[in-house]
């Protein structure tokens, strides 16, 4: 579908590049002729895009309620609200801790607060990050941003060692 | 099959995947159907840019003509 209006857009496009030129009686007429073809299809893509917005709006709301779903049966019970405010109870506004052992803390104290197993309890994480609820905030320093991040395997047994990231950063918790 | 049926068929499609997952409560599925649906929108918004752009260049083309033609 995209290739065909892309095939057309660009056959308009390149019917206008050739505008700075001098043109023929019959291509200024072509032109005249082609202006109502070009505001038919913008009409037609306008509405496309009004009930893409729609669905799109309405898939949101039903992601929502089913996160909602989730959290209460992941948590027994508790809304994202109430988890997130648990949360912030627990570690205020942020928590700084790395990314790794950060997600570990919250993820235990989930654990023992709601009295889960473990997996619902990384599940429930995992929730509350898609939510917005908590989230990694990473602070790049100025000079970090034109530097390439460099991926190097790391050996097996072997810890991981924190100048390996040049990135640091904080844990939001948004509720 | 032309474009406008093209997408219809393709809107239709979408609305009822939506639907199916949402009633086996696929939440992950959904959300990358939502993630699908915002890149659509995305290239449908810079296609309307493009056209609109075309239409300005087109009609200052013909106003210059018929002030020429004057």
């Amino acid at each position: 579908m995209w290739t065909q209006l892309e095939e057309k857009l660009i056959k308009w496009e390149s019917n206008i590049s050739k505008k700075n030129n001098s043109l023929s009686e019959e291509e200024k007429q072509y032109i005249k002729k082609e202006l109502p073809l070009i505001k038919a299809e913008k009409k037609q893509m306008e509405h496309r895009l009004r009930k893409l917005n729609e669905i799109i709006a309405k898939t949101k709301i039903l992601v929502d309620d089913l996160t909602e779903d989730e959290c209460r049966e992941l948590s027994k019970g508790h809304s994202l609200a109430e988890v997130g405010e648990v949360l912030k109870e627990e570690f205020g506004n942020k928590l700084e801790e790395g990314q790794t052992q950060g997600r570990h803390t919250m993820i235990n104290f989930l654990r023992s607060r709601y009295n889960i197993d473990k997996k619902n309890a990384r599940e429930l994480f995992n929730l509350l990050e898609d939510a917005g609820v908590v989230y990694y905030k990473v602070d790049i320093p100025k000079n970090a941003l034109s530097e390439p991040i460099i991926y190097e395997p790391l050996e097996a047994d072997v810890d991981i060692p924190e100048t390996m990231y040049a990135l640091y950063g904080d844990w939001i918790i948004n509720s | 099959m032309g474009l406008v049926e093209k997408f219809t068929e393709w809107f239709g499609e979408k609305n009822q995947k939506i639907i199916d997952l949402n009633l086996k409560k696929e939440r992950k599925l959904i959300s990358k159907e939502l993630t699908e649906l915002e890149y659509e929108r995305n290239k449908i918004r810079d296609y309307v840019n493009r056209l609109d752009a075309l239409i300005d260049v087109e009609e200052k083309f013909i106003s210059e003509q018929e002030k020429g033609g004057d």
